[in-house]
C-alpha cells in the first residue's frame, strides 16, 4: 500500500488491456510537497497531486466507479478539501475505502480506514424524506503543513440513466497536478461523452469487445472567486457521460437522443396523472366559469397555489419519479415533480393540454449541453402551449405570479416531455426593459443635516425578486431588513407599504417614509449632502492580481432614479457635482443635476445588458464600474448664507 | 416586556418537589383531539402578532412514569400540538420531526401518533387525516432517529393538530419543554408526574411569565404481578400473585399564555438564553427498601461526580502521559508564569482541538494524544494535568459557553456545563487558560467562554471564578497620510489588533497563509491602491499584531468648487450603527470590553489651508460604562491630527440601557462621517 498505488479493481482491466503500469515512488517519499511545481501553489490552498477516476461498465445495468485521490493541503484553512463524502442509497453502494496521511516529506503518519468515516443520513435540511445516506471522512490533523492525504474508494452502481460526471477541479483555490478519467465498457455499451474546456481525449484502446478511453489533464492552476465571473463549472474542464441504453424494470430502450430521454421520463410519469373524479369535475366547473383559455389556466393555477404546498421528498427511482396525482391531492403536498405532474393532471381535467418540463434551475448556472442528451436537470416546471404564446408555470411557489418564472428558470434550454418523447425548448428571456427599477425620492433637509425622506420605488420583472420576499414579511421584519438595505447609518422608518401587481411581468411598488439622522454631515458652516445614497454602484477593487475569469454580468436591467433635495432657507449651494454621461459596451449611465431655488433634482439612469467579455477587457470594465461608483459617492455642499 | 426586562437572567425555580401539598389544579385549557374551535378556523391573523406566518394555538405536554411487569417503570411523554397556518410562508411548520434517542440497546419509541388537518371550505369543516404515507423515519446517526411528519392538506388558513406518545426506557431523560418558538404561542403547558422514587430538579429560563405554576401530590399505586408454576405433572397451571405497592406521585404543572415569537438580535450570547423553556435533571432516586442514589444536589455533588468520572477526574490521574513534557518545562525555567506559558504552548502542539465542545474527554487523554486531536475537555484536561505535574497550582474550571446558556449559581446541576478550561493560580492571581484556540494570548480564554462564572473542580474548596476577558478587544488605527494638490491621498496605515481581534488576525494569517490573507485584505479596501502589506509580530501572541499598509487613493478626497474635502477618518471609521433596531428585548452582551482607537495625521498640500474641521466631542455612558472622545486639530501650518477613542468597559447592557448605548454608537457614526474641508488659497 505504501509504495505501490494501483487501484485494486483496476488491475484486472489494465492487465486485460496489457497496459499495467506500476507507479513507483522509489526512496523519495510519497508525493513529497517539495515536488509540487511552484506555479501550482500560487493562490492555492490545496493541490490535487493525482486524481484517477475509473468508470467500468460491464453491462447495461452494472457500473463501477473507482477513485484514487492524492491531495496535498498547503494551509490549515484548506483542510476541508481533504474531506470525502461517499453517498449511497438503494442504487449505489460503497465497495470499499481506505487511505493514508503523509507528512511533507511523504512519510506515512497515519492510515485511513472506512471505519474512520462517519455514517449518517444524507437527507438535507428541509427535506421530508429521501433514502440517501452518506459516509463522511472529516480530516483531523494537528501537525505542520503541507500535508498529503490519499484516498482510494469504489462506488458500485448508480441510479438508472445517470452516469457520473468528471470535474476534477471542483473548488476555488485548488490546483491540479495530474488528473485522469478512464472509461471502459463493451463496445456496444460505451457511454456517450461530452468534454468541456478540454481539448481532446488522450488515448483509446480496444481489446476484444471492450473499449477504453482516457482523458488526462495536468498542471491546472488554482482559480479564485471574482466578481462578474461565470460559475466555476463553466470555466473548469469536465467530461460528462451518458448511457446509450437503459434497462430498468421492463423499460429497455436506447438512450441516445432527447426523444429517448423524453421516453424515459414518460415511463416514470406513466399513469401518475390520474385524479379522483371529484377533482376532475371541479376542474371542469372551474373551466366552465372562465371565458377563455388563459383565464382557465390561471384559475387552475390559483387552485393549485391555494390548496397544495411544496415539501421536498427525494424518493422514487433516485428521486426522478413523482408522487402520483391522487396522492398529492390527498396529502396536499408534493415536491416539484409531483406538483408539476399534479398541475398537468388538473389542467387535463379542465381540458387543457400541458407538458411536464425538466430544467436545470438556479440563478447563475450554465445552460445545459443541448447537443448531449442526458439527465442534466434538477427541477421541473410546467409548459402550457397556447396558439399565441406559451405559458410557463412554476408550481412550487404558492405566491409566484401566474406565468412568471423568475431568474431561477428563465432564459435557458429545457426538456419538454410530450406524450411520446422529448423536445428541447427555451424558457422566456426577461429583457432590460422588463427588469426595471423606477424610484422617486424626495428629501427634505433640516438645518442640522437630518432629513425626512419619502421614497417610492417600482420594481418590475426580475428586479421584483429583490423585494419579493420582503413584501410578504411583517412590518417589524421589513423595518429591520430595510435598515440594513438602505445604506444610511441612522434611520427611523416611519412607514413601509408594498403593493404587488402579479402579472407575468410582476411589478412591486414599495413606499417608504423615513427619518435619517445626519443624512448630510455638518462641518462648521457647511452641510455635505450626498447626491445619491439610494442606489450606489459597488466599486471593484484595483488590488487583485491578474484577473482570471472572463466578464459575465447578471441579468439585464434598467434603473431610473430621481432624487429631489429640498433645504431650508438660510443655506445656499456652494458646490454641486456636475453631471456625467458614460456610454460603454458594458453599460450606460447618465447623471444630471438641475438646480432650482431651495432645491435640486438629481436624475440617474443606469442600464446594464447581460454581456460577456474577454478577460482582457476587464480593466476597462472595472474603470467603467468604478467611474459610476465614484460619481455615486459625490457630495454637494450647502453653506449657511451670510457666513 | 418592560417590567420583566430588568431581570437580566432567566427565572429560577429550584427543587419543587421538596414540599408536599395538595393543591387544586386551576386554569385548564381544554383541547380535545378532533374538535377544533370555529374561531380557530376563521382566524385570519394572530391576535398577538399581526405579522405572524403561523401561530401555535395550543401546545400541551405531559411526562409521567408508567409501570409494567415486563419493563418496570417507563417514561411516557405525550404531546398534543395545534397550529394555525396564516400565510404560505408558514407552511414549514406543517412538517415536524420527533427526535428519538437510542443507546444501542434500548430506544425511545413513538407508540401513538395521530394528526389531522382542518380547512374551512364554503363554511364547512373539511378534515384530512394523517396517514402513514406522510410519516417517515430517518436514522440520523447511531444515537438519534427522527420521525418526520408532514401534515396533509395544509393551506393558508388551515388548522392542524398532532398528538403523539413517546415511550422511553431512559428514565433520566425527561423531555425539556419549550414554551417559545419563532412564531407566537397562545397557550403552552407542561405537566410532570413523578413517583416519589425519583427526584428531579427543574430549571426554567426566559422572560415569559407562567399563568399556571402549580405543584402537588397524590397517592398512587401499582400492581406487581408475579407468577409461579402451580401445576401438577399432568396439568400445566400458572398461578399469578398480585402485590400492590402504594407510593406518592408528585405533580407539577406550568402554563404560559400569549407568548411572543423569539427574534434574533446582534450581540446576544444566544437567543436560547432568553427563550422560555424548562429543563429537568434527575438528581436522585431511591426504590422502596433500597438506598438513595444521588446525582447532583449540591455543587459538592457535582464536583464529586466529575472527579469520579472516568472521562473527567480519572483522566487527571494519567500522570505518566505528561511526565516527560513536565520535566522538560521544569528544567527550562523556574518561573511559574513562564512554566504555565510553556505548558499552554506544549498542549496546543500535542493535541489539536477538533471543534467539539464538551466537559468530558472523548476516548481518554491517551487516545487524544495518539490521534493528535481531541475535544475541548481532552485539550484542557491535558493542560491541567501537565501544569499539575510541573508543580503548579492548576485546577479545571467547568463552564457553559455563550451559545449554551447561563449557569445558575443557586441551582446545582451538572448538565448545564458544556466546557472545561484550566485555571492556574500564581501568587494569589488566577490565570484562566484555554488551549483550544491557538492564537489567543496567555490568560485570555476563548470568546465562547465569556459567559458569567465558571466552577473550579477541586475538593475541598471549590469556588466560582469570573469568566471575563483579561484584556479589551479592539483595534488601533494609526495613519500618516499625505494629500497632494491633485487630490491624491497616500501614506501608511497601521492597524494594530489586540485581544480577540488579534487572535482572529493571527488565525487567518496562519491558517490561510500570508499570501491569501493579504489578497483578501486588499480586496476589502476597495477604494485604495495598496502597494504593500506587511505583518508585524504575527507569532508573538503577547503583543498586538500589526498590519502595515502602504496605500494611496484618488477616490477618497473630493474636489468641488475650489474646496477639497474628505472624510475625517477616510474610509476607516465606524460607518454604521450595529444597533439598528429602535427597541431591544434582550441584553446586549459584548463578552469583552471594547477599545477602538484612531490616530490620524494628514499633511496638506502647499497652497491650501484648513477651512473647517469637525469639532471635538466627549460622551460618557452612565456609571463610567463607556466613553467616546474625539478631536481634530491643526498642528503647525500644514498638519492635521485626528484622534478618536471608544472605550467600553462594561460588557453586559440590559434592555433598559439599550437606548443610551445605541445613541452612543449613533454619535460615533455621526462624528466619523464628518468632513475635513480645505480651501485653495
Amino acid at each position: 500500500m505504501n509504495r505501490y498505488h494501483v487501484l485494486r479493481f483496476l488491475v484486472s482491466s489494465w492487465i486485460l488491456m496489457g497496459a499495467l503500469t506500476v507507479t513507483s515512488f522509489a526512496e523519495e517519499g510519497f508525493y513529497p510537497a517539495s515536488s509540487i511545481p511552484h506555479a501550482l501553489t500560487i493562490g492555492a490552498g490545496a493541490v490535487v497531486r493525482l486524481s484517477e477516476t475509473m468508470v467500468e461498465i460491464s453491462s447495461v445495468k452494472s457500473i463501477r466507479k473507482g477513485y484514487h485521490l492524492v491531495i496535498t493541503i498547503l494551509h490549515e484553512d484548506a483542510l476541508d478539501n481533504a474531506s470525502v463524502y461517499l453517498y449511497y442509497n438503494e442504487f449505489r453502494r460503497i465497495g470499499g475505502a481506505s487511505g493514508g496521511i503523509f507528512n511533507a516529506e511523504g512519510k506515512e503518519i497515519q492510515k485511513i480506514r472506512l471505519t474512520d468515516f462517519t455514517d449518517r443520513s444524507a437527507v438535507p435540511e428541509g427535506t421530508l424524506h429521501s433514502s440517501d445516506r452518506v459516509k463522511i471522512y472529516t480530516p483531523v490533523y494537528n501537525g505542520t503543513y503541507p500535508v498529503t492525504f490519499e484516498f482510494e474508494y469504489d462506488i458500485i452502481g448508480g441510479a438508472p440513466a445517470h452516469y457520473p460526471e468528471w470535474t476534477p477541479q471542483d473548488g476555488y483555490g485548488v490546483a491540479i497536478e495530474s488528473a485522469s478519467l478512464t472509461v471502459s465498457a463493451p463496445f456496444n455499451l460505451f457511454p456517450r461523452y461530452y468534454a468541456v474546456n478540454i481539448v481532446s481525449r488522450d488515448s483509446e484502446k480496444i481489446v476484444g469487445d471492450t473499449k477504453m478511453v482516457t482523458w488526462h489533464l495536468d498542471n491546472l492552476t488554482a482559480l479564485h472567486r471574482e466578481p462578474y465571473a461565470p460559475s466555476l463549472s463553466e470555466r473548469t474542464p469536465g467530461v460528462f457521460l451518458a448511457p446509450v441504453k437503459l434497462d430498468y424494470r421492463g423499460f429497455s430502450e436506447d438512450f441516445l437522443t432527447w426523444n429517448d430521454v423524453g421516453k424515459w421520463i414518460n415511463y416514470l410519469l406513466k399513469d401518475r396523472d390520474v385524479l379522483p373524479e371529484s377533482v376532475k369535475y371541479r376542474m371542469k366547473q372551474i373551466s366552465d366559469q372562465c371565458p377563455d383559455t388563459i383565464s382557465q389556466i390561471r384559475a387552475v393555477f390559483h387552485y393549485l397555489q391555494s390548496s397544495k404546498r411544496y415539501v421536498s421528498i427525494q424518493m422514487g427511482i433516485g428521486g426522478w419519479q413523482p408522487l402520483d396525482a391522487t396522492t398529492v391531492d390527498e396529502q396536499g403536498y408534493g415536491d416539484c415533480k409531483a406538483l408539476v405532474n399534479y398541475t398537468k393532471a388538473l389542467l387535463q381535467g379542465a381540458g387543457i393540454n400541458s407538458f411536464y418540463t425538466l430544467v436545470n434551475a438556479g440563478s447563475r448556472v450554465p445552460d445545459i449541453l443541448c447537443d448531449f442528451p442526458s439527465m442534466q436537470f434538477n427541477h421541473a416546471i410546467l409548459c402550457v402551449p397556447l396558439s399565441g404564446d406559451t405559458i410557463w408555470l412554476e408550481c412550487t411557489d404558492p405566491t409566484i405570479p401566474f406565468g412568471f418564472l423568475g431568474s431561477f428558470t428563465d432564459e435557458r434550454h429545457v426538456l419538454i416531455v410530450t406524450d411520446t418523447d422529448g423536445v428541447i425548448a427555451r424558457t422566456p428571456v426577461y429583457s432590460c426593459d422588463m427588469n426595471r427599477l423606477n424610484r422617486k425620492t424626495v428629501i427634505s433637509l433640516s438645518f442640522s443635516g437630518d432629513a425626512e425622506i419619502e421614497m417610492t420605488t417600482y420594481y418590475s420583472g426580475l428586479q421584483s425578486q429583490i423585494v419579493y420576499d420582503l413584501a410578504r414579511k411583517g412590518i417589524e421584519e421589513q423595518k429591520k431588513a430595510l435598515a440594513s438595505r438602505i445604506g444610511i447609518p441612522d434611520i427611523t422608518i416611519k412607514s413601509v407599504t408594498y403593493t404587488c401587481d402579479s402579472n407575468a411581468i410582476p411589478i412591486i411598488c414599495e413606499r417608504i417614509v423615513l427619518i435619517a439622522r445626519s443624512y448630510a454631515s455638518v462641518s462648521g458652516e457647511r452641510l455635505f449632502v450626498p447626491v445619491n445614497r439610494m442606489n450606489r454602484m459597488n466599486a471593484l477593487t484595483v488590488n487583485t492580481e491578474e484577473r482570471q475569469a472572463p466578464i459575465l454580468t447578471g441579468y439585464p436591467y434598467l434603473d431610473m432614479d430621481s432624487i429631489l433635495v429640498k433645504w431650508p432657507q438660510g443655506f445656499h449651494v456652494e458646490a454641486l457635482p456636475s453631471g456625467d454621461s458614460i456610454d460603454t459596451p458594458f453599460g450606460k449611465c447618465t447623471m444630471r443635476i438641475v438646480l432650482d431655488s431651495l432645491q435640486w433634482i438629481y436624475t440617474r439612469s443606469f442600464e446594464q445588458n447581460k454581456v460577456r467579455f474577454n478577460v482582457e477587457d476587464y480593466p476597462e470594465f472595472r474603470s467603467f464600474i468604478n467611474r459610476v461608483a465614484k460619481a455615486d459617492r459625490q457630495k454637494a455642499i450647502l453653506r449657511k448664507t451670510g457666513s | 416586556m418592560n417590567n420583566l426586562s430588568a431581570q437580566p437572567f432567566g427565572r429560577i425555580i429550584s427543587l419543587l418537589f421538596v414540599t408536599v401539598s395538595l393543591t387544586m389544579f386551576g386554569q385548564n385549557k381544554e383541547m380535545k383531539f378532533g374538535k377544533v374551535n370555529h374561531d380557530e378556523l376563521t382566524m385570519t391573523q394572530c391576535p398577538i402578532d399581526s405579522a405572524a406566518e403561523a401561530v401555535v394555538l395550543c401546545d400541551i405536554g405531559q411526562s409521567y412514569f408508567e409501570y409494567s411487569d415486563s419493563k418496570g417503570f417507563e417514561l411516557i411523554f405525550e404531546r398534543h400540538l395545534r397550529i394555525k397556518i396564516l400565510k404560505s410562508d408558514g407552511y414549514g411548520w406543517a412538517t415536524l420531526s420527533i427526535p428519538l434517542y437510542s443507546d444501542g440497546h434500548a430506544a425511545e419509541q413513538v407508540t401513538v401518533l395521530k394528526g389531522k388537518t382542518y380547512n374551512l371550505v364554503n363554511g364547512k369543516v373539511e378534515e384530512t387525516k394523517l396517514d402513514n404515507g406522510s410519516v417517515f423515519e430517518e436514522n440520523v446517526n447511531d444515537y438519534w432517529k427522527k420521525k418526520k411528519i408532514s401534515l396533509p392538506g395544509v393551506k393558508e388558513g388551515s388548522v392542524f393538530e398532532i398528538k403523539y406518545t413517546v415511550k422511553s426506557p431512559f428514565l433520566q431523560r425527561i423531555r425539556d419543554w419549550r414554551f417559545q418558538f419563532s412564531i407566537p404561542v397562545l397557550w403552552s403547558e407542561y405537566e410532570l408526574r413523578i413517583p416519589e422514587y425519583y427526584k428531579f430538579s427543574r430549571n426554567a429560563t426566559g422572560y415569559v411569565p407562567f399563568v399556571v405554576n402549580e405543584s402537588g401530590s397524590a397517592p398512587q399505586s401499582i400492581t406487581l404481578t408475579t407468577s409461579q408454576n402451580a401445576g401438577t405433572k399432568y396439568v400445566q397451571k400458572t398461578e399469578f400473585q398480585n402485590t400492590t405497592i402504594s407510593f406518592i406521585e408528585y405533580r407539577q404543572r406550568l402554563a404560559a399564555a400569549n407568548i411572543p415569537a423569539m427574534k434574533e438580535e446582534p450581540f446576544t450570547t444566544s437567543v436560547e438564553n432568553y427563550q422560555a423553556e424548562i429543563e429537568y435533571e434527575l438528581h436522585s432516586y431511591k426504590y422502596p427498601g433500597g438506598i438513595e442514589h444521588n446525582f447532583t444536589e449540591s455543587w459538592e455533588d457535582v464536583i464529586t461526580q466529575l472527579l469520579n468520572d472516568e472521562d473527567f477526574g480519572a483522566q487527571l490521574k494519567r500522570k505518566n502521559l505528561v511526565k516527560k513534557q513536565a520535566e522538560e518545562i521544569r528544567n527550562s525555567t523556574t518561573d511559574p508564569i513562564q512554566q504555565a506559558r510553556l505548558a499552554l504552548e506544549a498542549t496546543r502542539s500535542v493535541i489539536k482541538w477538533d471543534g467539539a465542545f464538551t466537559k468530558y474527554s472523548d476516548e481518554g487523554l491517551s487516545a487524544a494524544l495518539s490521534k493528535g486531536a481531541g475535544n475541548s475537555a481532552d485539550v484542557n484536561l491535558y493542560l491541567v494535568l501537565l501544569m499539575d505535574e510541573i508543580g503548579l497550582n492548576a485546577v479545571p474550571v467547568i463552564l457553559s459557553t455563550r451559545e449554551n446558556g447561563f449557569i445558575q449559581e443557586h441551582h446545582p446541576e451538572i448538565n448545564g456545563f458544556n466546557y472545561v478550561i484550566a485555571c492556574v493560580t500564581v501568587n494569589g492571581k488566577d490565570y484562566l487558560l484555554d488551549a483550544t484556540e491557538k492564537f489567543t494570548p496567555f490568560g485570555l480564554i476563548s470568546y465562547r467562554c465569556l459567559n458569567g462564572k465558571g466552577l473550579t473542580v477541586v475538593k475541598p474548596g471549590f469556588r466560582w471564578v469570573d469568566l471575563s476577558a483579561s484584556e479589551p478587544n479592539g483595534d488601533l488605527y494609526y495613519a500618516e497620510m499625505n494629500l497632494d494638490s491633485s487630490g491624491r491621498m497616500s501614506g501608511i496605515l497601521t492597524v494594530s489588533s489586540a485581544g480577540y481581534n488579534g487572535a482572529m488576525v493571527r488565525g487567518r494569517f496562519f491558517t490561510e497563509g500570508e499570501k491569501e490573507y493579504s489578497r483578501w485584505l486588499r480586496e476589502q479596501r476597495k477604494n485604495w491602491e495598496i502597494t504593500g502589506i506587511e505583518f508585524e509580530s504575527p507569532d508573538s501572541l503577547e503583543t498586538p499584531v500589526k498590519i502595515v499598509y502602504t496605500l494611496a487613493s484618488d477616490e477618497v478626497a473630493e474636489n468641488q468648487g475650489g474646496l477639497v474635502f474628505f472624510n475625517v477618518l477616510l474610509t476607516f471609521g465606524q460607518s454604521s450603527n450595529p444597533f439598528k433596531k429602535e427597541k431591544r428585548d434582550y441584553p446586549v452582551d459584548f463578552g469583552a470590553p471594547i477599545k477602538d482607537a484612531y490616530s490620524f495625521t494628514y499633511e496638506i498640500p502647499e497652497g491650501y489651508q484648513v477651512e473647517s474641521l469637525p469639532g471635538p466631542i466627549a460622551i460618557a455612558l452612565p456609571e463610567k460604562a463607556g466613553t467616546f472622545r474625539f478631536s481634530a486639530s491643526i498642528i503647525g501650518n500644514n498638519k492635521i491630527v485626528v484622534n478618536s477613542l471608544l472605550d467600553i468597559k462594561k460588557t453586559l447592557f440590559v434592555p433598559s440601557e439599550y437606548d443610551k448605548l445605541r445613541e452612543l454608537f449613533a454619535r460615533i457614526v455621526e462624528k466619523h462621517s464628518e468632513q475635513i474641508v480645505l480651501k485653495k488659497l
